[in-house]
């Protein structure tokens, strides 16, 4: 039997630090793509400023995505975040953007 | 513990960011379809804020059958935004 090596929510998250992530809001259908910058103890987080904020609703019939881009850093507050995830599309071509989200699952128990 | 002890510690914490905008003129996305500009006098761990010269606008849907959106504008000199209704918070230079 193969070792299970637990991955906890809180190392997790200061792990994907410096990489491209998803946050998905738990209303609305707005996801922010971005760079994390920082977590602290409640899950408040922080983006960096290349963040971009996507609605879900807005998407077009071809099916590329509509994305603001914010121009400066974020402050999520963490009571409005259904789920976070690595960022596994291709580097962003601002706006299109592809769907990979394989690990989705992986968090969406740490938010709530 | 040692995947703990392995991971970086971030320099900075998320409020550290909400810590820089006070006293500058901040945007906040709120509950409700309402955004809020003003300028940040004093804030908590909960996000509760002081702003002075805030402007609220409220997004409603104006003709339920085109789906139309209007917005309108509320002025306050002072006012207390009570942290749970925040979402997002980013300094108002970027918006």
């Amino acid at each position: 039997m193969s070792s299970f090596q637990p991955i906890n929510p809180k190392p997790y998250l200061l792990s994907l630090i410096d990489s491209k992530i998803i946050i998905k809001l738990k209303f609305n259908n707005i996801e922010y793509k971005g760079t994390l910058k920082s977590v602290d103890n409640y899950f408040n987080l922080l983006l960096k400023e290349d963040v971009i904020e996507i609605d879900k609703n807005m998407e077009s019939t071809d099916g590329s995505i509509v994305g603001t881009p914010l121009n400066g850093e974020l402050f999520i507050r963490c009571n409005n975040v259904l789920w976070v995830s690595q960022d596994l599309s291709d580097d962003d071509d601002d706006g299109k953007v592809e769907e990979g989200k394989q690990v989705d699952d992986d968090v969406d128990a740490t938010m709530s | 513990m040692s995947e703990i002890t392995s991971t970086p510690v971030p320099s900075s914490e998320p409020l550290d960011l909400i810590k820089l905008c006070l006293d500058e003129q901040i945007f906040v996305k709120l509950r409700g379809s309402r955004e809020m500009i003003g300028k940040l006098h004093a804030y908590d761990s909960h996000c509760n804020m002081v702003l002075s010269d805030a402007v609220e606008t409220i997004y409603y849907v104006h003709d339920s059958q085109s789906g139309e959106i209007k917005s309108k504008t509320k002025k306050s000199e002072m006012v207390f935004v009570r942290g749970d209704s925040v979402i997002l918070v980013t300094d108002a230079a970027n918006v």
